[in-house]
């Protein structure tokens, strides 16, 4: 069976390899990127199954931004998305995905360990699969 | 099953405060006994005093004759102004042996731990702040005094509750952990902390905060950064909080944007209208589409229009019209768009949560998913206000409590009730108006103004008593229809028996006065206790000069000089049997002072006083020559000095004539 291709989309090159360990032995192929602008161009070269995007980047609302982008993208519509961030909590403000600003599957608050993320990339892939099974 | 009729304003209330029966204590000037009803139900009678909802008011049934009672400030004259002592609190239980953790030290959490420590188990509540109150912290001071908040709470802690702060669930301790150290069950009550965030295009400048965390920073007495220009998103009441915190702190220009139209904003439109006293700028029907930010602080807000906020079948679901953009300089934007609970706690636990991150928990039994783990408050029902919580925290305790002495989690059984239906149009029509003394805020004021002693007791007796009317005892009732002739308002019915209809009557105790077989009593006002203060009349008055005067406890206004007085109940209720007693027992001059017309809710009451002392003159002066009984009746306004009956009658004659 064909591996899940997962985009991580963080500033912070730690995360980013020690999550993509994680999720690589958890049996996903992935990319990384580490601003908005590259992610973008990864998520349309790479054609990811799920991205998982932090917020503050070079700019406070990066993440954001691309969030819509790739949700705006018709080749990428279909994409599972998820904003991993700890910009409510610096807030105190809770951020849920709506369709106008926040078009995600699911926000999920840093700190987050590699095996929870994957667990949460795993249940959204297979919602996603059932669904587009049922179609 | 029959639902249990109330009166509007207790069915209303979320802790069936007997709103009705402390208003009428006041206009009796029975202060104590007020308090003891108000705290019968509520722990926060302060904080209640002064931020409540009101859901009392607006279901009273005088206002749909002129104006609600003004019971929330009835409840402030009887907490700060009128010298009354709190209520020491219930008896406490044995020890039961079971200790709880109340998680949050708020409305709902505080009222779990109180009734929780009174049924005698150990309560340990852990806090995340320096101080208890929860977001009671975070109501402007100006709306809620420190003071308050204080009285409310130390009453609370002083039935042996033990408090740690700075504790935060899920980071300094978990419930598991709780549970482990000994306590058999745990209440999280941890309220709605987090304010709602917008992944808006430039989230994130300088000066870009939520109501919460910033209401927090200005109350709690942490660094507070106010803008020259603010613009604050959303249309509550937290909304007006934030926007008129920071006009008085300096803000020059202060601007509400919300989606909603002016009618449909959730904000209480009296709070609405005092902000824009205040110069606050409301701006409904605009949406943020776009924060303009100049080196990284913000410079000015992009707004868009709103076609509609809610849907066909009433969901909120805005839609916008892209083209009809305007901009609006500001240098602070602050988020008041709801809050949300903090669910982090639950993290690790054997708490589960929803897809959502949402806790599962029962909204009948409040148990999670966790067999000794219960929410109370905002983060079981979402968004409320502090009576629904402070009626949360009673639920969730006692179903806490069944647990901890049966090892069974059930639900309270429904409270169900109904309120008195509304007055029927005859009886609107023979109701009498009368003016509320209670006032409005002025705008920037400190507080809101409070009532003194006489407008309180004038406020209370603008009550009309529902439900609080005759009682027919069918076992006395001889049947001879006499108070079914002097019912000004055809509240008795003639059936098998005689019966008060309690949706007409108004407890006005003509029908219990005039009963010549004793058979009629009303629910609140209690003849005997009449009969016992005019029993203890004759030592003090035969000791003077043997003259008494008799002056209706509803008046409001001072004035009566005389050497014995005696306040009774609503003079047109004494029995003239009883007045007569008062002559056999040594008085030989009693004088007769009702209240004011317009002071009286009853109206014409005086005409009965009349007809009392006519009656009484009558057989007393074939007794004793000497006996006086005279009626001081109102001038338009207030008392007149004391004037013979017959200079009264005179001029009441000349005005007929």
């Amino acid at each position: 069976m064909e591996k899940h291709t997962v985009l991580l989309v963080d500033d912070d090159v730690g995360f980013l390899t020690a999550t993509s360990l994680v999720l690589e032995h958890a049996g996903y192929r992935v990319v990384t990127a580490e601003d908005g602008r590259a992610g973008l161009a990864a998520a349309r070269e790479h054609k990811p199954d799920a991205a998982v995007i932090d917020v503050v980047m070079k700019r406070p609302d990066e993440g954001f931004a691309l969030a819509r982008a790739i949700r705006a993208d018709a080749e990428l519509a279909h994409t599972t998305l998820f904003i991993l961030t700890a910009v409510g909590k610096h807030y105190q403000m809770l951020f849920e995905p709506d369709e106008q600003w926040l078009p995600v599957d699911k926000v999920l608050e840093k700190p987050i360990t590699g095996d929870r993320l994957a667990d949460e990339i795993s249940a959204a892939l297979a919602k996603a699969d059932h669904r587009e099974g049922n179609l | 099953m029959t639902s249990q009729v109330l009166p509007p304003c207790q069915a209303a209330c979320p802790v069936r405060t007997d709103g009705g029966r402390y208003a009428r204590l006041v206009a009796e000037g029975r202060y104590a006994e007020a308090y003891e009803v108000i705290c019968r139900t509520n722990p926060f009678p302060s904080v209640c005093a002064h931020i409540c909802l009101r859901p009392c008011e607006s279901h009273c049934r005088r206002g749909e004759l002129d104006s609600s009672v003004a019971i929330r400030a009835l409840k402030r004259f009887v907490t700060e102004a009128s010298g009354a002592k709190r209520p020491q609190p219930p008896d406490r239980k044995p020890a039961t042996g079971s200790r709880v953790a109340v998680v949050g030290a708020g409305p709902a959490g505080l009222t779990a731990a109180r009734d929780l420590r009174l049924a005698g188990h150990e309560v340990s509540v852990f806090e995340h702040l320096d101080r208890p109150g929860g977001m009671l912290n975070v109501i402007p001071r100006y709306r809620l005094p420190q003071a308050a908040v204080d009285a409310d709470i130390d009453a609370i802690l002083a039935v042996g509750i033990d408090v740690t702060y700075k504790c935060q669930i899920g980071r300094d301790v978990t419930v598991d952990a709780l549970l482990e150290k000994g306590f058999d069950a745990a209440i999280v009550a941890t309220g709605l902390s987090r304010s709602r965030g917008i992944a808006v295009p430039g989230f994130g400048g300088q000066r870009f905060t939520a109501a919460i965390p910033w209401m927090t920073d200005v109350w709690l007495g942490s660094k507070v950064d106010v803008g020259r220009r603010v613009a604050v998103i959303g249309g509550g009441n937290v909304a007006v909080d934030v926007a008129r915190t920071a006009r008085r702190l300096g803000a020059e220009f202060v601007a509400l944007i919300c989606l909603e139209s002016r009618e449909e904003m959730p904000a209480e439109p009296g709070e609405l209208e005092l902000s824009e006293a205040e110069g606050i700028h409301v701006m409904p029907r605009a949406a943020l589409k776009r924060v303009l930010n100049r080196d990284g602080a913000i410079a000015a807000l992009e707004l868009m229009a709103v076609v509609s906020v809610f849907d066909e079948a009433g969901r909120f679901r805005p839609t916008y019209d892209p083209s009809r953009i305007r901009t609006l300089a500001a240098d602070m934007a602050i988020l008041s768009i709801g809050q949300a609970p903090d669910r982090s706690w639950a993290e690790g636990t054997a708490v589960q949560t929803d897809e959502r991150g949402r806790i599962v928990a029962s909204r009948d039994t409040h148990l999670t998913s966790h067999p000794r783990v219960f929410l109370a408050g905002e983060s079981l029902r979402g968004p409320g206000n502090a009576i629904q919580a402070v009626a949360d925290g009673h639920r969730a305790a006692e179903i806490a409590s069944r647990f901890l002495e049966t090892g069974h989690v059930s639900a309270p059984a429904p409270d169900d009730v109904r309120p008195l239906d509304a007055f029927p149009p005859d009886v609107m029509a023979n109701l009498r108006t009368m003016h509320s003394p209670a006032r409005e805020p002025e705008p920037f004021a400190e507080t809101e103004p409070s009532l003194d002693e006489a407008e309180a007791r004038r406020e209370g007796d603008r009550c009309l008593g529902c439900l609080a009317g005759a009682v027919i005892d069918t076992d006395k009732c001889a049947s001879c229809l006499t108070c079914f002739r002097v019912c000004p308002l055809d509240a008795v019915e003639i059936g098998e028996v005689m019966t008060a209809n309690p949706v007409r009557c108004q407890a006005c105790g003509l029908c219990a006065s005039v009963c010549p077989a004793g058979a009629i009593s009303l629910s609140y006002w209690e003849g005997a206790e009449l009969t016992e203060a005019l029993q203890s009349v004759p030592g003090s008055a035969t000791e003077a000069d043997g003259s008494l005067a008799l002056v209706c406890r509803y008046r409001a206004e001072g004035g009566i000089e005389a050497t014995n007085v005696l306040t009774v109940p609503c003079l047109a209720r004494l029995k003239p049997v009883d007045v007569l007693r008062l002559f056999r027992q040594g008085c030989r001059s009693i004088s007769l002072y009702p209240c004011a017309e317009e002071d009286c809710k009853y109206g014409a009451a005086w005409r009965n006083v009349q007809v009392i002392a006519d009656y009484v003159r009558n057989v007393v002066q074939r007794v004793w020559p000497e006996a006086a009984i005279d009626l001081y009746l109102p001038e338009t306004v207030g008392y007149p000095s004391a004037a013979p009956q017959e200079d009264q009658d005179d001029r009441r004659k000349a005005e007929r004539d």
